[in-house]
């Protein structure tokens, strides 16, 4: 026992010889919360109000002065801000419901839809005459697939208080349900409310309602409808995008250029970048298309999996990962444009069979957009379901002709085809009738 | 805030969020200027790093597991030393990645060395990773040594960051290094267990005395060796030994009565744990010239903790030394929780 003592000295001075001077790596982060330095962050929206972190209410404020800024800057980021002033103000109150509020809309626009329907949930059985609370469980529930209770829940919203955002919640989902009329009448009274105060908003809800004029094939209407929206906000991305949309329609890719650089500049969205890249490419120059492709497929990665699946499937240069940031988008929400990238990505797959399944869900709801009945329509042809292929893609070019260049070309491809191959098989089965080659309605 | 402000903010909650935005990332950076160095410590979420660096996700499960990291490591550290970048004067600093590791909570903890010709007088970051990483990613950066709301807030387009330098180079004053030291000891549970086991059995002041004398000899020197850079062990190997050590005493006390030469074993058990009060030391990043009055007045700290914690252990035993229970069983179970304690912090020192 008393030689211990030596040993363990030995044992430490050994340790003292033989040690090398390891990197430090002690440093470990601060442990201290980054709540309140993003919450009072000195690039704060609210200028010059100073932010008092013992006030619940005041952190509110700016917390929904974070999310407008978001908006306003299109940098999902500020919604960070927002989260974290919410979340100081919950710290000080943890049932104070507009704070909750914020923290809703924080986690809905940082896509964990679950966290936000739990806490929508949470709020409107708390609050049960709460509107605001509703909307927000009302775009839970349909970012996750509920379609039904959405509307329900919008309704709910609109009886209670209906307000721009109730009027232009509803007239989407009746859209999405297929009656096109039905969204106009719905989104003509959002109209009715803007607010020169906030004409983010109010730009955001014209660009909606130019949407649904859009997807109707109407060209004119959709382009004034998009001026109109910049009118409210100059420069508001969404609405240069429309604008460049139908241009590219009317076969103008100059002016479609235009437009979508400088909406890129503002906003680098996937779809905004595929348009552009389409564009120069209808403008014949195809080395500048290829760049604005591999900057859509860059800005993608940059955490729009959904938008970089579409865009992978839909250009067929990658249908591999395509499915699988499909795949793993499902796992956070279900929708029908969801499921109609994961049709097309199986379709180039050629996997046919889960494809058609995935475009019914797609489909399920009758939504009018002519790219979910193209998918549709080309699926069954390779699955040789001539008959319900062809009119599937008859009702997309007759629903919006150009709603997509390289597609809407693709359609009618197929349309001429497919004809050609039935009138063959007619021919060979001995069938002397020579049939009409159009198919009603095809190429309009 | 004037009623109307308060609508315009509303209206924001009030729009459906159907196109909604993209996931976010946040990044949280801690730098510590000492002398002529800058170190960085960097914590990312694996997932975003997978995303932004595709062909290190090898299995492309949109994670990065700790054989991916360590294979993507030279390609990853190649990608840092262009974009995160430190000047000092003007002049940007050599740096060198000196870790990357997979931590828990998805993450991977980076660490970064920068070396700067001079203590620099006016510093600043240049955080440019922001291209490579999800639209809307902030990255938190803190430096050492100034107060945790000190927080800077960056992003794509404020992606530069001034940290204070020269004359205003945080270290915070003695008193309040004085004040980190009894801080460290009395949430150090390891040091106060070994403590209780060192003095369990004394009854006499004076062997009490030369043992508490010993160990804190022992720590004060090795302690004095890690914060000066001079010995730095491996804390794979000192944090395990240190759980020994409470076993060991937990042990001995079963069998020794006598604590006339326990001191000899509190010696270089001292030295064991000074090594680990060390790590603490050098958290705190002090400029060289500023070296030794924050050693002493942490290790005043330490030693003042300790004092506090041993006049409130020791008359603690003597009074429970009363009951003849105590007598009988106290030590004997008091000793073996401290074996139990010591064994366990072994295990999951070396399995953890």
């Amino acid at each position: 026992m008393k030689t211990l003592p030596l040993l363990v000295t030995a044992i430490v001075f050994g340790l003292m010889g033989c040690s090398e001077k390891v990197a430090d790596q002690s440093a470990s982060l601060s442990t201290a919360s980054p709540r309140s330095a993003l919450c009072t962050s000195s690039k704060s929206p609210a200028g010059s109000m100073a932010v008092d972190l013992g006030n619940a209410e005041n952190l509110i404020e700016q917390g929904r002065a974070w999310i407008k800024h978001a908006r306003l800057q299109s940098d999902p980021g500020f919604y960070l801000n927002a989260g974290a002033c919410a979340d100081l103000a919950l710290a000080l109150d943890p049932a104070n419901a507009h704070a909750l509020e914020v923290r809703g809309h924080v986690l809905m626009n940082l896509h964990d839809f679950a966290g936000a329907h739990a806490l929508a949930t949470t709020l409107v059985a708390r609050e049960p005459t709460r509107a605001s609370a509703h909307g927000l469980l009302a775009d839970a529930e349909l970012e996750l697939g509920d379609y039904d209770r959405a509307l329900a829940t919008t309704q709910r919203q609109l009886s209670l208080h209906p307000d721009m955002g109730a009027h232009a919640r509803a007239s989407y989902l009746r859209w999405l349900a297929g009656d096109q009329a039905g969204a106009r009448r719905l989104i003509t009274a959002a109209l009715v409310d803007r607010d020169p105060q906030d004409p983010e908003a109010a730009a955001w809800t014209v660009v909606e309602a130019g949407n649904l004029y859009w997807h109707a094939g109407d060209l004119v209407a959709a382009d004034a409808i998009y001026q109109e929206a910049l009118r409210w906000l100059p420069g508001y991305p969404s609405a240069l995008f429309g604008r460049a949309r139908v241009a590219l329609a009317q076969g103008e890719p100059q002016r479609a250029i235009a437009a979508l650089e400088k909406s890129l500049q503002q906003k680098p969205l996937v779809e905004t970048a595929w348009l552009l890249g389409d564009a120069q490419a209808a403008a014949g120059d195809a080395e500048s298309a290829a760049a604005s492709y591999l900057s859509a497929e860059k800005i993608g990665r940059r955490g729009d999996r959904m938008m970089l699946a579409s865009f992978l499937a839909a250009k067929d240069r990658n249908a591999d990962e395509a499915l699988r940031l499909a795949d793993a988008e499902s796992r956070t929400r279900s929708n029908v444009y969801l499921d109609d990238i994961r049709a097309w990505a199986l379709y180039r797959l050629g996997r046919y069979r889960e494809a058609l399944d995935a475009s019914e869900r797609a489909l399920r709801l009758g939504t009018p957009d002519a790219r979910l009945l193209f998918h549709n329509g080309a699926i069954r042809l390779a699955l040789d379901d001539t008959v319900a292929g062809t009119r599937k893609l008859e009702q997309a070019l007759a629903l919006n002709p150009h709603f997509d260049a390289a597609a809407a070309a693709q359609a009618r491809a197929m349309l001429v085809q497919a004809d050609k191959n039935s009138t063959e098989q007619s021919l060979s089965a001995g069938d002397v009738e020579i049939p009409d080659p159009a198919f009603p309605g095809a190429g309009s | 805030m004037t009623r109307w402000l308060r609508l315009f903010f509303l209206s924001a909650l009030l729009l459906p969020t159907l196109v909604g935005a993209h996931s976010v990332g946040l990044s949280r950076g801690e730098y510590a200027l000492a002398g002529a160095q800058v170190q960085a410590t960097l914590a990312f979420a694996r997932d975003e790093l997978a995303a932004a660096f595709p062909t290190s996700d090898q299995d492309r499960d949109g994670d990065l597991s700790e054989q991916e990291l360590a294979a993507a490591q030279p390609d990853l550290s190649a990608v840092l030393l262009q974009t995160v970048v430190i000047e000092a004067d003007g002049s940007a600093c050599p740096g060198s990645v000196i870790s990357l590791a997979a931590v828990e909570g998805n993450g991977v903890e980076i660490g970064m060395r920068f070396e700067c010709a001079e203590p620099p007088q006016s510093l600043q970051l240049r955080f440019e990773l922001f291209g490579q990483l999800s639209f809307g990613h902030r990255h938190l950066a803190h430096q050492a040594g100034t107060p945790a709301d000190a927080t800077a807030v960056l992003f794509e387009t404020e992606a530069r960051w001034q940290l204070a330098s020269g004359e205003h180079a945080p270290v915070g004053d003695n008193a309040s290094i004085f004040g980190l030291g009894i801080t460290h000891i009395l949430t150090g549970y390891d040091h106060l267990v070994f403590l209780l086991g060192l003095v369990l059995v004394g009854r006499r002041l004076t062997p009490l005395l030369v043992l508490v004398t010993a160990f804190t000899a022992g720590h004060m020197i090795s302690f004095g060796l890690a914060a000066l850079d001079m010995v730095v062990p491996d804390p794979g190997i000192i944090e395990p030994l240190i759980a020994l050590s409470i076993a060991y005493v937990g042990v001995e006390n079963w069998l020794v009565r006598d604590l006339s030469h326990r001191w000899m074993l509190a010696f270089p058990f001292g030295l064991l744990h000074g090594f680990g009060f060390g790590g603490a030391m050098r958290e705190l990043a002090v400029p060289a010239d500023q070296l030794l009055p924050s050693l002493l007045s942490f290790n005043l700290g330490v030693e003042a903790g300790q004092i506090a914690v041993l006049a409130v252990m020791l008359p603690a035993l003597w009074c429970l030394r009363r009951f003849a229970v105590f007598e009988q069983y106290g030590t004997q179970v008091l000793s073996g929780l401290i074996v139990v304690a010591g064994v366990g912090w072994f295990v999951e020192r070396v399995v953890g």
